[in-house]
């Protein structure tokens, strides 16, 4: 068997074991269902209220994809920023630490109060959990640069923007995939933290309701949206870095070793 | 015959923790169009200082570098510099890590790109153009990377121990194939080497490097019959030896 097919199929099979335990755990009635609901029964909730799931997926994807974006743009803004000014580099670089110690749950209320119960306090609990990996990884990325391939291009005449461009750039491109990949399983959670606190609509309010109305069965399949949310995210990210820089996955598997 | 590439009284210095060490010592060099120079010298002696200043990487503390009698102390471009490692661009194809001189030289590219078709055979690469470096072995890297340095457009070209990672067979393939380029291309090279061999067997003429600070301490102007006979090869070897 190939690595890539094991690397689906062992996974798959540990779901299914898990699934069918789980099944039969709940059916023959060693767990109150109040406390565990089956998996088929979570299942039906996918039949009794998709309109309910689609119409709060939305709001929290919304929020999810705009904070994705702006921590993209933010992410790469500062690592470059950080890169060609080590001044800018060493003010910003505390405080990007200090800023991933404060617990995201314990903002969530704060930015409640400054932004209201709107889009924009769900936005930026996504950009606090996406912003820092992303800007990390890159500006790490950047920073690694080999420097005698600068010192090569320097012998050519190369200006500082031309080894940007030509060798930077191209050099951090797996490291800002890291980021990406990193931030893309943050920010579905980082939408559902500011929800939980109230608005119109999204995964975290539904699941705050089904919680509250003790329908475990529906935070059960929530859980389930937002994994595939999440994972669905985290796909595109990767698929995305598999067409960019093939070189760097191509070179990484050439060297796997195929006994593994 | 006048100098292609010249450096006058040149002094160079690095700080090591906060002290002045001198690497060159008013260190003059001369070489003519078309001559292969070899310079041989123990480890830090600044024989690789020496190439990066004529490179323009780093500037002398004073003193000056002439190329053709233009001033050139101080300023990069003018030279072809291969280090020692190969330093391809892993995301770059062999034509494209190739016609990266011509990128940053902002040269016409399809021009660029008709000269490194013609080339690429030249440098036995005609079936690897489309191979990334890690699908190519030690010494096809190293031809990558010369034929990149050719392509900075300069005749000139500084080798920095460029067949040092290679095994010994590849080694002395390179070598030979080196010097069938050199007179194609009409290039004219100096390449800095620790190994002694290589120096006879490839140069027309050795400079021999003292170190602390670093200058020129004995010239070899080498013939082809010195280079012919066994002997002769073995003793200059020996002689050199015994002067590093």
């Amino acid at each position: 068997m190939s690595r890539k097919s094991g690397a689906i199929l062992y996974p798959a099979i540990l779901f299914v074991i898990l699934l069918a335990i789980w099944q039969y755990l709940s059916s023959a009635g060693f767990v109150d269902p109040w406390i565990l609901p089956s998996p088929l029964k979570v299942l039906s909730v996918f039949k009794e209220a998709p309109a309910l799931l689609w119409f709060h997926s939305k709001f929290t994807l919304i929020s999810t994809l705009t904070g994705f974006a702006i921590s993209i743009v933010l992410g790469i803004l500062t690592a470059i920023l950080m890169d060609m000014f080590s001044g800018i580099r060493k003010a910003l670089y505390p405080y990007l630490i200090i800023s991933q110690t404060i617990p995201i749950i314990a903002v969530a209320p704060i930015l409640i109060i400054w932004f209201g119960y709107g889009i924009s306090s769900k936005i930026f609990t996504v950009v606090l959990v996406c912003f820092f990996p992303i800007a990390l990884n890159f500006g790490a990325g950047l920073a690694n640069v080999n420097i005698e391939q600068i010192r090569l291009l320097k012998s050519m005449g190369a200006s500082n923007w031309q080894i940007f461009r030509h060798l930077k750039t191209p050099s951090a491109l797996p490291d800002l995939f890291t980021g990406l990949k990193l931030a893309a399983t943050y920010s579905v959670m980082g939408a559902v933290i500011g929800e939980w606190l109230g608005g119109n609509g999204g995964l975290g309010i539904f699941m705050t309701r089904a919680s509250k109305s003790y329908l475990i069965h529906y935070v059960f399949a929530i859980l389930v949206v937002i994994i595939v949310l999440s994972m669905a995210l985290f796909l595109l990210i990767n698929t995305l870095e598999r067409l960019l820089i093939r070189w760097s996955v191509k070179h990484k598997e050439e060297y796997l070793d195929p006994s593994d | 015959m006048t100098a292609y590439l010249s450096a006058r009284k040149i002094n160079k210095s690095f700080l090591f923790g906060g002290n002045k060490i001198g690497i060159l010592s008013e260190l003059d060099f001369d070489i003519c169009e078309g001559e292969f120079v070899s310079i041989l010298g123990s480890s830090g002696c600044g024989k690789s200082t020496l190439l990066e200043l004529f490179a323009g990487i780093t500037r002398p503390d004073n003193g000056s570098i002439l190329l053709c009698g233009d001033d050139i102390t101080g300023q990069s471009g003018h030279l072809g510099y291969m280090p020692q490692e190969d330093l391809l661009f892993p995301w770059l194809s062999t034509e494209q890590n190739v016609l990266l001189p011509a990128r940053i030289k902002k040269r016409d590219l399809a021009q660029a790109r008709a000269e490194i078709k013609r080339l690429l055979p030249v440098f036995g690469l005609e079936n690897h153009s489309k191979l990334l470096p890690y699908q190519l072995s030690g010494g096809l890297k190293q031809r990558v990377a010369l034929l990149r340095t050719y392509m900075t457009g300069s005749h000139l070209l500084l080798l920095d121990e460029p067949f040092a990672s290679l095994d010994a067979i590849t080694r002395l393939q390179m070598q030979e194939w080196l010097l069938r380029i050199k007179e194609k291309l009409e290039l004219t090279i100096i390449l800095v080497t620790h190994d002694i061999s290589e120096a006879i067997k490839l140069s027309d003429r050795i400079e021999l490097m003292d170190k602390s600070p670093g200058r020129f301490i004995k010239t070899y102007s080498l013939s082809q019959d010195l280079k012919n006979n066994p002997t002769e090869f073995e003793m200059l070897k020996k002689e050199i030896v015994a002067r590093l």
